[in-house]
């Protein structure tokens, strides 16, 4: 599963603890979801999705 | 929120820590009530080190925090979240399989002659040892 994570947490201006904290996650979390290692549960991809005002679809993509 | 913030409380940790302890002394009663002596003070000695351990362990989790920046002190500290959830219960389950061959080989040993507390003891070790190595090994890969 690739996502977009990385460039929206960019474009915010925040560094991975303060995504991390706003989600209430860890840092090592957030680094996981940005590099691929790990894919979230739905609550937490919604919660990604609801952080930075968008929706799931626009945020994670299937793998081709 | 999907992870919400749940530490162990001092409280809830003591009464943890005082039921070892006492567990550990149960132990030690019943090892020189069934006339060993040696074996309760291997109990006595083995049963404080750990529960000793376990308070530092607490202490230097708790001194970096709830954002403790790794998942086997977030795991003690209690602030995990949905990932050292995923890890910690992987791990376990390697624990779980490696506890089947290491007892089947184990009973096999005991079968062929070794002594039966000492192939305890081994397992013993071999599935701290797989915790421990699972969860960094997860830890790193996930």
């Amino acid at each position: 599963m690739r996502n977009d994570i990385r460039r929206l947490r960019e474009e915010a201006g925040l560094s991975q603890a303060a995504l991390a904290e706003a989600l209430g996650v860890s840092r090592q979390t957030v680094n996981s979801l940005e590099n691929g290692r790990y894919d979230p549960s739905l609550p937490l991809a919604f919660a990604v999705a609801g952080y930075f005002r968008t929706t799931i679809e626009e945020i994670f993509h299937v793998d081709a | 929120m999907s992870t919400p913030e749940r530490s162990l409380s001092d409280g809830r940790f003591l009464v943890a820590f005082a039921c070892g302890l006492v567990a550990v002394g149960i132990l030690c009663l019943v090892f020189v009530l069934a006339g060993q002596p040696d074996t309760a003070a291997g109990a006595l000695v083995g049963g404080l080190a750990v529960t000793g351990l376990a308070l530092v362990v607490r202490w230097r989790a708790k001194r970096r925090g709830p954002t403790a920046d790794g998942g086997f002190s977030r795991t003690l500290l209690g602030t995990t979240d949905e990932r050292d959830k995923a890890i910690l219960t992987a791990s376990l389950a390697w624990v779980g399989l490696t506890a089947f061959l290491a007892n089947a080989i184990g009973l096999a040993a005991v079968a062929l002659g070794a002594d039966g507390s000492t192939v305890i003891g081994a397992i013993e070790a071999l599935l701290i040892a797989v915790l421990v190595g699972a969860f960094v090994w997860l830890s790193r890969r996930t």
